[in-house]
């Protein structure tokens, strides 16, 4: 039953990684803005739950309600002061000013949290956390059940918003053809600003789930590191597609583990990376390379 | 009743079109053209809001709409089907329909609309599902010009209709815009590389050449005219 443990924890770790990837996989599919700083957007957001909790005792997946609408101003506010005036690049001069950017995002977040929270690792512990759901010889703990839960939700939910609403259509619509999205009225600098704050508003849900295991100022780049071997497995402009290799990470993450031991962790996630890189470039689930 | 009065407009640092004025009744079937790199196409982006012009204003039924973005001036009711189709083609043809209905006026008559364009071009209703991607080039060119009709446009604006299609598909797009202008009272401004379609079609033509307006006339009048018969026909036929 020790196997089925391992994978279990592949699992619930797959489905955070999915978590944190998904705003970038977003931003990068829709608009092609390379955003490094996502995970250290995750961080912060993750500090956000656990002062809410120390100083308010709100529960982290309640306290979502002031996150997303934060990290959504956030969002907002990253798009006009930064990335906004990038749109009169060409895609791959965009790609890498917009990597450069948030680059430099990435390290003054990582300072300002040392400043504000110092370097020592926080976490919020619930009534809930520690407690395992029983089944046979497997313990499943309710904090990973409801990462699981969240990360099916929150990505089925963004494939639907895209594909079956007339504001998600037209976001898609503005990502294929930009000019003549505008032709067709679309208000494309509001779609674009709504999209960008949307993709900043989902590193919330990360957030709120890193805030229950551990968070520090360091965090941040390894969650982007995650997050980038995540669109290279499911391919740019894969929505969908975040969750299962989220999930195939977790699991191959866990299987060496299991096999090798937790040195090597990292080890296994970039092999699947150079792998996939290597046999399969445009990534597991693009059908036909290009966006 | 759209008019354009004296605009400059350039690409960059390079001139495009030089103190254009032309004025197109509301109703009718108006065409511009001219040979490639004419500026006939850069005339049509700037009524339509992509490019702006640095002279000259240009005004839609008495509103000033120049200085409008692109989008607002969908919603003061011209529409553009552009150059090459560009439709969202990982989109179905029912998802491209609606891109075209995003304004708040014509969300509203959207299933009456789409109603009537599938009535306009059947083959896009048995195609409905289908990602734009998969269809020929004369049913992608129906799907750009009912997409553009979803928006309820009082002018359509038309860039190149016959780029890259059979003269027989050409023939019978033609016919359905013909049809769309007399039942609908929508005024269509058509711009062409394809003058003698493009003058059979329309009432009024202007020509222009190195960004400049160098004639306007009756359609059937410039058609017949030693100006055009030698400057276009006479190239058509090498």
């Amino acid at each position: 039953m020790e196997f089925a443990q391992y994978i279990t924890y592949g699992v619930i770790n797959g489905s955070l990684y999915a978590l944190v990837a998904i705003g970038l996989a977003l931003i990068m599919g829709i608009m092609g803005i390379f955003n490094i700083a996502q995970g250290s957007l995750a961080m912060i957001a993750a500090y956000g739950s656990v002062l809410f909790f120390q100083h308010m005792k709100i529960d982290p997946f309640v306290s979502l309600a002031l996150t997303l609408p934060g990290m959504f101003l956030v969002g907002v506010f990253m798009y006009l002061t930064m990335f906004m005036s990038m749109n009169k690049f060409d895609p791959g001069q965009k790609l890498r000013n917009s990597m450069l950017v948030s680059f430099g995002l990435v390290l003054i977040m990582e300072t300002l949290a040392t400043i504000l929270w110092t370097a020592n690792e926080r976490t919020v512990t619930t009534a809930y956390s520690g407690t395992v759901m029983a089944l046979g010889d497997l313990r499943i703990p309710y904090t990973g059940i409801a990462t699981i839960i969240l990360a099916i939700v929150v990505i089925f939910g963004l494939h639907f918003f895209l594909k079956h609403t007339t504001f998600g259509k037209s976001i898609w619509a503005v990502s294929q053809d930009h000019d003549c999205a505008m032709l067709m009225g679309i208000n494309v600098k509001r779609t674009t600003l709504v999209a960008f704050g949307l993709g900043i508003a989902l590193s919330a849900f990360a957030g709120a789930v890193v805030s229950l295991h551990t968070v520090s100022p360091a965090v941040g780049i390894d969650w982007t590191n995650k997050a980038l071997i995540l669109i290279v497995l499911a391919g740019v402009g894969s929505i969908n597609g975040i969750l299962f290799a989220g999930l195939l990470l977790g699991i191959v993450e866990a299987l060496g583990v299991y096999l090798v031991g937790v040195h090597y962790t990292g080890v296994v996630g970039l092999l699947i990376f150079i792998i996939v890189l290597m046999l399969r470039p445009q990534g597991l689930f693009v059908r036909k390379a290009g966006v | 009743m759209l008019e354009i009065t004296g605009i400059d407009v350039f690409h960059g640092d390079l001139q495009a079109v030089w103190d254009v004025s032309l004025i197109i009744e509301g109703k009718g079937i108006t065409t511009l053209i001219g040979s490639n790199g004419s500026g006939k196409s850069t005339v049509l982006a700037t009524i339509a809001g992509l490019l702006k012009p640095v002279r000259g204003s240009i005004s839609f039924d008495g509103v000033r709409i120049d200085t409008l973005p692109a989008h607002k001036i969908v919603d003061a009711g011209i529409a553009m089907v552009p150059e090459g189709r560009r439709l969202f083609r990982e989109m179905t043809v029912m998802d491209n329909l609606e891109m075209g209905a995003i304004t708040k006026r014509a969300r509203q008559m959207k299933n009456e609309t789409m109603a009537w364009i599938f009535d306009v071009f059947p083959i896009l209703k048995e195609r409905a599902r289908q990602r734009a991607d998969t269809l020929s080039g004369g049913e992608q060119q129906m799907l750009a010009i009912g997409r553009s009709l979803m928006s309820q446009p009082r002018l359509l604006l038309v860039d190149e209709l016959s780029l890259g299609l059979a003269p027989v598909v050409v023939q019978k797009i033609s016919q359905t815009l013909d049809e769309i202008n007399k039942t609908k009272g929508i005024g269509i401004f058509l711009v062409e590389q394809n003058v003698v379609m493009a003058l059979e079609l329309a009432e009024t033509g202007h020509i222009i050449e190195n960004g400049r307006i160098v004639g306007t006339g009756k359609a059937s009048e410039l058609l017949a005219s030693d100006q055009v018969r030698q400057a276009y026909l006479g190239m058509e036929g090498e």
